[in-house]
């Protein structure tokens, strides 16, 4: 199945990736709004973002906002080419003739 | 892998309810603040207007500068500290032209009356929104264009209940959108 990505394909990922690439003019969310909207918790959502960092998907950079240490996270190039190839791959067995 | 239909119905749904999050995310995080700093300037500055002219004529430019402030205080430490935006340096510039020709057309236009100079300032103010909103949500548009009808109608028909109908009207306009953002937004 061409586009299809089994790393983004997990239900949880799928809507990290699906929110981090809606953001649009926003190109970083950090971990605390992250979580919270996606109703996730703290365990659940690091783990999703590692397994998305080590594919190249993400990328996670920690800083200070304040000076109150802050976890900012973003899609990568690579991370947005391979989630719209797999909302393609999902789109396409939706069509009639599949 | 091989997917059902079934099963790629399923995780589109999972896409749109992170499209749907993100929209959330987007909208809930900081525009109350804002709308709520500049709703109790649109409260307090009619009321002084209407119950102490000299003052308001006089001191406007201190709640101006007062609103400036904790706006930029908001955008700084709360909604850099939630979404990382890098500043779109043409709707900057887009703004300081609105804010450039406000400033000459007023000087053109030579009034010293304050009802004239507070609808003024009100309604460009009220552009600017729309200009916001047809770059980034649409919710703004309606709102600045709602409070430039209201601002028109105290203007034209309610003579010397202008400033009470700012102050109600047009602050709980931006206050009362405030809290639907923030509360009640729900797609």
């Amino acid at each position: 199945m061409p586009g299809f990505d089994p790393v983004i394909h997990q239900p949880v990922r799928l809507r990290i990736m699906a929110l981090l690439c809606a953001l649009g003019r926003a190109d970083a969310i950090d971990f605390s709004t992250l979580k919270d909207s996606l109703e996730l918790t703290e365990g659940n959502l690091g783990a999703h973002l590692t397994t998305l960092e080590n594919a190249g998907h993400v990328s996670i950079e920690k800083t200070f906002v304040a000076r109150r240490p802050k976890t900012f996270v973003r899609p990568t190039a690579d991370g947005r080419r391979a989630f719209e190839a797999h909302v393609a791959a999902l789109e396409a067995m939706l069509k009639p003739g599949k | 892998m091989t997917l059902s239909p079934e099963e790629a119905r399923v995780a589109l749904e999972q896409i749109e309810a992170g499209r749907k999050a993100a929209r959330l995310a987007l909208r809930r995080n900081c525009g109350h603040y804002h709308l709520w700093i500049w709703g109790a300037f649109w409260v307090v500055v009619p009321l002084v207007f209407h119950y102490a002219p000299e003052v308001g004529a006089r001191y406007t430019w201190v709640f101006a500068l007062a609103g400036a402030l904790a706006s930029t205080v908001v955008g700084m430490l709360v909604e850099g500290s939630r979404l990382r935006v890098p500043l779109n340096t043409r709707f900057a510039a887009l703004i300081g032209f609105l804010v450039a020709f406000a400033a000459i057309w007023l000087f053109l236009l030579g009034s010293n009356n304050s009802k004239n100079i507070y609808a003024y300032f009100c309604t460009v103010a009220m552009f600017g929104y729309i200009a916001a909103g047809l770059w980034f949500d649409a919710y703004l548009v309606w709102l600045g264009v709602a409070a430039t009808v209201l601002t028109l109608v105290g203007f034209y028909a309610l003579g010397p209940w202008f400033w009470i109908w700012m102050s109600v009207a047009g602050g709980g306009t931006l206050i009362g959108t405030g809290f639907y953002v923030r509360y009640f937004w729900k797609d």
